[in-house]
């Protein structure tokens, strides 16, 4: 009898699921909203009925499935199923595994989203082939996933990954997290709003107010990406300078891990070029020389998916 | 030499043989002195194979039986232990400024060193030369058990497979030296090489702070800044074997040029060499002086160096945390000269840092001084030759 697994990548505003065969070729897709605001049980319930939808799609029953994953953004324990802090769910200590086992009798994995990211790149995307891997999620916060020897590393506790939070500057603006100068103050999606914010007030001519009615507020990440487009110059230096604080993180991720390759992914790169070209430049300025030493970098192939397949990816490892 | 080593594997039988006396060995070492039945039970070994290893291992003097431990019950069983001194260990520590030599027992104890000059603007070839005549002279000082090999910490990226000094940052020519094979071929005697920092994190695993982390990272605080990764127990060396490099993070995002070719590395801020270089420079002479007499100054109340440590400890702090946040290691170590000959650095590394971890980080990273004091290396050095016979996973792991 065939055996069925489904991966889900819970998001703060979407929860998308993927029902896949034993080879993880995927046979069924289906995305909807998060109930954010009906709590741990509501969205937990919502992603029951999720997969029970998926499932009577196809005629299946719970019975078919070999195993279940589910990537959630934030700080996992992996061995309990525990959901420790998820800042976008507003989740602490959810016990995922608990809900699952009351619901369903088939396996659940739960891990970091990222880290599934990671794992999807690395199997069946940008990171093919690659041992020691980088995988980076640009978005609201920046995470990654880091494959060394073939395996996701944890770290002691399942945190390891956090590479928002390094520091790129001792004395610079305050974080979320309470510290100075991290990564993420710079070139997180929000931060690069924010920046553009700041050089608006300067700026009369940029497109940036017509683009966003006239209203600072409203400069969102996407909206700087669509007035460098359109050859908006605030936006490009804007770009320009994103791609040169992510080359100084990432170059002191590479000096600390020398990895194969580096995929950069999540929404904020599909700036594309814009955004790749200064990364690289300023990462081959800024990391470690020595002979024969390169850091490739390369942008991710699954794009949005990554999550919904590293999810399977871990169901079918079970 | 470890390709025989490699060999001795090929056989299946062999190799299992060779892991269960590492296990009594290894055993033996950490708890001090066993009976068979203790030994059984904490290998998971049977009382036949407990009692063919012990009777092989006391006729080639490593375990020797020590009297009776308390009965359970029946006859007093005979405790047995090993014997520190059956085999030596040459351990060799190539640092910037000086080179030591030292020969130990098999728990890593140094019995006898030599410190040998600069290795700086020498050929490495000269280098080699003077450590094998230390070598010779250590080994044949005294009525010497066999030595079974010589370990050295090298300070750069090497590549540990075919024993090569890859390069070295703060000593220039030694790019690409075939290290192990040098050396080998003048002291006859099985030669491994590692990374300075690399080797460190090994000896503190097995024989200083860090016993039984699996996840550790150690921080050489010296002329250079060193980083050696355990990850899982093992090194982990990154794709080309230059993982670990944490005097080269960026700590500054415009700042001084470093050697490396970047800017605003943590070398550049809180190294030893950047130190004593800016002590220079602002006293107005041409050549910097010892990073000794710079720790002594500030021991002794010199304003200005202490002020020069204490800021160089918090950026060590920063770089602490980011390590902490990205890897989430148990155990953050740190060890070399400035954290070993200046105490308020320790404090002030760890106080800077402590406030900067995630707070599900922070209750679970061990911020610790090295528990090797000024040997952290040398040990390390010598943990790679001990580990041969205490932990052959490794090697048996690497064997083609």
């Amino acid at each position: 009898m065939e055996r069925y697994v489904i991966g889900i990548d819970l998001g703060g505003s979407k929860m998308a699921a993927a029902l896949a065969d034993g080879q993880g070729r995927v046979l069924a897709e289906e995305r909807r909203p998060t109930p954010v605001e009906a709590g741990a049980e509501g969205v937990l319930s919502a992603l029951a009925e999720l997969v029970e939808d998926l499932l009577r799609a196809q005629n299946l029953t719970e019975r078919d499935l070999s195993a279940v994953g589910l990537g959630i953004p934030g700080m996992i324990d992996r061995e309990r199923g525990l959901c420790l802090f998820s800042p976008n769910l507003f989740w602490r200590n959810v016990d995922v595994a608990g809900f699952w086992r009351e619901r369903f009798s088939c396996r659940l994995v739960v891990d970091n989203d990222v880290r599934l990211g990671a794992v999807a790149e690395a199997e069946w995307g940008a990171g093919r082939g690659a041992r020691d891997l980088i995988f980076v999620a640009l978005g609201t916060g920046i995470g990654s996933g880091l494959i060394l020897g073939g395996e996701v590393y944890r770290g002691s506790r399942g945190l390891a990954g956090e590479i928002g939070h390094i520091t790129v500057s001792r004395d610079g603006p305050v974080c979320n997290c309470g510290n100075h100068g991290c990564l993420e103050v710079y070139a997180a999606g929000p931060a690069i709003a924010r920046r553009a914010q700041e050089a608006m007030a300067s700026e009369p001519e940029s497109l940036l107010w017509r683009l966003a009615g006239g209203d600072k507020e409203k400069v969102t990440a996407e909206l700087v990406s669509l007035a460098a487009d359109q050859g908006d110059e605030l936006a490009q230096r804007i770009w320009e300078e994103t791609g040169e604080y992510l080359g100084i993180g990432l170059a002191s991720v590479a000096t600390l891990l020398n990895p194969e390759r580096i995929v950069v992914g999540g929404g904020v790169a599909q700036a594309g070029e814009k955004l790749f070209r200064p990364l690289v430049r300023t990462l081959k300025a800024r990391a470690m020389t020595a002979p024969g030493l390169t850091y490739p970098v390369l942008p991710a192939a699954l794009g949005s998916a990554a999550g919904v397949r590293g999810a399977v990816a871990a169901a079918l490892k079970l | 030499m470890l390709r025989e080593r490699h060999r001795s594997f090929t056989g299946s039988t062999t190799l299992l043989k060779e892991l269960n006396r590492s296990l009594v060995l290894d055993a033996l070492r950490q708890q001090g002195s066993l009976s068979r039945a203790q030994l059984a039970s904490l290998t998971g070994l049977t009382a036949a194979t407990i009692s063919n290893i012990v009777e092989e291992l006391i006729a080639e003097g490593y375990v020797r039986s020590e009297g009776q431990g308390a009965s359970q019950g029946g006859r007093k069983p005979t405790l047995l232990s090993l014997v520190p001194g059956a085999r030596h260990v040459i351990a060799v520590d190539v640092a910037v400024d000086r080179v030591t030599v030292a020969i130990t027992d098999l728990l890593a104890r140094t019995l006898a060193m030599e410190v040998l000059p600069s290795p700086a603007g020498k050929a490495p070839l000269a280098v080699v030369d003077e450590v094998a005549a230390a070598v010779e002279n250590l080994a044949h000082r005294r009525s010497c058990p066999p030595i079974l090999g010589v370990g050295v910490a090298f300070p750069g990226p090497t590549d540990v497979e075919t024993g090569t000094a890859l390069t070295a940052p703060n000593l220039p020519g030694w790019d690409h030296v075939p290290l192990r094979d040098l050396l080998a071929e003048r002291v006859k005697l099985p030669v491994y090489v590692e990374n300075d920092a690399n080797a460190a994190a090994l000896g503190e695993k097995s024989y200083g702070a860090a016993r039984g982390v699996r996840h550790l990272i150690f921080l050489l605080l010296d002329l250079g800044i060193g980083g050696g990764f355990l990850f899982g127990g093992e090194i982990y060396r990154g794709f080309q074997g230059a993982a670990g490099e944490v005097g080269h993070m960026i700590i500054d995002i415009n700042g001084r040029r470093c050697g490396c070719g970047s800017t605003g590395c943590l070398e550049t801020v809180a190294s030893g060499i950047a130190l004593v270089r800016r002590r220079a420079e602002r006293l107005g002479r041409e050549e910097p002086e010892k990073l000794s007499l710079l720790l002594d100054a500030a021991r002794l109340g010199d304003a200005q160096a202490v002020a020069d440590l204490n800021e160089a400890a918090r950026y060590i702090g920063v770089a602490v945390a980011s390590l902490a946040n990205t890897f989430n290691p148990e155990m953050i170590i740190l060890g070399g000269r400035l954290a070993v000959e200046y105490p308020p650095f320790f404090d002030l590394a760890a106080e800077t840092a402590r406030p900067r971890l995630l707070p599900l980080i922070q209750h679970h990273t061990q911020i610790a001084m090295t528990g090797l004091g000024r040997n952290a290396c040398l040990v390390g050095a010598a943990s790679l030759v001990l580990q041969t016979i205490f932990q052959p996973l490794r090697l048996a792991g690497n064997a083609p």
